[in-house]
């Protein structure tokens, strides 16, 4: 052995020592329903349909939840499956949000107990067929929220960035709820961001092919589709 | 295309070995492969990956010995990184990637040369809309060491032609893959070659 592979070999020796290990993949609870109950129905947004653009009325803070829960969900990704993006032009979006009856009080959004002192609904459109073959919404998706009256400005402003955080889980797909009231998409949501099992959720469900397209204009596309709504 | 190959096997079984004292400051102009980032099960097996990437590095070396050289390199590469579900790749975020080596280089014949490294591996996500990838909370930092081989030829007094062939391996996680439960870190090889110019200041 001449000196001359002494450094080809000591540095061979320190890359087979960096090469030894090996890591674990991110751990996943066993994730909820997400289909959409009595039709099997799955949807999630495609790669060609990011960023999915949102339109907010502006009332209020609304856009600051909206960007808020879209902050949020698309934390719960880690290899590109989702995107979002608010967007000024009602008729360039595939979501459009909206506040039902007066703008709420603004409030900083503190760590107080949560009120259910604010609803929410999603409303998802009726399907139709697509002339590739697959079947396809027949409109945008569309979340509604209102508060109700008589409360603290903050406890509105709590309930409002969780409730509307809660309904774009489903305008992300989540078309149904988690039985655990730990976890953002519970019914009655109290939990303030996604919990794991929620970020587990997501993540299969953006992996789960999907039987259904997102809206596209077409030709003879109903100007106000049917809808199935989601609270 | 016989030309170039008969110009090309001239170039690197003619190069002279560099003189003590000698600076020699390099462009290396390339292509680099890099191994999965992650790899990862959600329904369908899922990898990610940077795609093949155009690289450029420059340095600038000296000699310590009659058979050895010191040098430093500065190394850019810059592709889109890929996820690759089921026989379909779908863009994440574009990335460049730092790659800061310090070189010890043994010349073994009069126009080959082998080289070690050390350094450090700067990931720099490229988009500002980095939230849902794996580069949310960070771009990582971390240690590399690598081996090359060089072929390198004069073409006048000052300048020098050559090709390059260069692996090196560093460990890579990010905060999202640890706060997502991921344990420890994947090793990703990269595969670089390409051609060299050096030009020698004295």
């Amino acid at each position: 052995m001449t000196r001359r592979w002494l450094l080809p070999l000591t540095l061979a020796t320190a890359m087979a020592i960096a090469a030894c290990e090996s890591p674990d993949t991110p751990v996943r609870l066993t994730p909820y329903q997400f289909r959409l109950a009595g039709t099997d129905t799955v949807f999630h947004w495609p790669d060609s349909s990011l960023p999915v653009r949102f339109w907010v009325e502006p009332a209020g803070a609304l856009p600051q939840y909206v960007d808020r829960g879209l902050r949020m969900w698309e934390r719960q990704f880690l290899y590109g499956e989702f995107r979002g993006l608010r967007v000024s032009d009602s008729a360039a979006a595939d979501v459009l949000v909206f506040m039902e009856g007066d703008p709420p009080p603004q409030a900083p959004l503190t760590g107080d107990p949560p009120l259910l002192v604010c609803e929410g609904v999603t409303l998802v459109p009726a399907r139709q067929a697509d002339p590739s073959g697959g079947t396809r919404f027949a409109g945008r998706l569309e979340v509604d929220v209102w508060w109700y009256a008589g409360f603290a400005a903050s406890d509105v402003a709590n309930c409002l960035a969780r409730v509307t955080a809660h309904e774009l889980g489903h305008a992300l797909g989540i078309f149904a709820h988690s039985a655990d009231p730990n976890d953002l998409m519970f019914l009655r949501p109290d939990a303030p961001a996604p919990s794991l099992r929620d970020r587990s959720t997501i993540q299969v469900l953006y992996h789960t092919p999907a039987d259904i397209l997102p809206w596209i204009p077409m030709p003879g596309s109903p100007a106000v589709a049917a809808t199935t709504p989601i609270r | 295309m016989r030309g170039f190959t008969l110009t090309f096997l001239g170039l690197l079984c003619g190069a002279a070995p560099t003189a003590r004292g000698q600076v020699l400051v390099g462009l290396d102009v390339g292509g680099m492969w890099t191994s999965d980032l992650a790899q990862d099960v959600i329904v369908n097996a899922i990898s990610v990956a940077p795609a093949l990437a155009p690289t450029i590095a420059v340095a600038v070396g000296t000699p310590i010995s009659d058979v050895y050289s010191v040098g430093i390199r500065v190394r850019w590469a810059h592709s889109d990184v890929t996820r690759h579900e089921l026989d379909a790749d779908f863009t994440v975020l574009p990335l460049t990637v730092w790659t800061g080596t310090v070189t010890l280089e043994r010349t073994l014949t009069n126009w080959g040369t082998v080289e070690g490294a050390v350094g450090a591996i700067k990931y720099a996500p490229g988009s500002d809309d980095r939230s849902a990838t794996l580069f949310q909370d960070d771009a990582p930092l971390a240690a590399t060491v690598g081996l090359g081989a060089r072929a390198r030829r004069p073409i006048s007094p000052r300048w020098t032609l050559g090709a390059y062939l260069a692996y090196d391996v560093h460990q890579f996680v990010t905060q999202a893959l640890r706060a997502g439960g991921a344990v420890g870190a994947r090793t990703v090889h990269r595969v670089s070659g390409g051609i060299s110019v050096y030009w020698s200041a004295r």
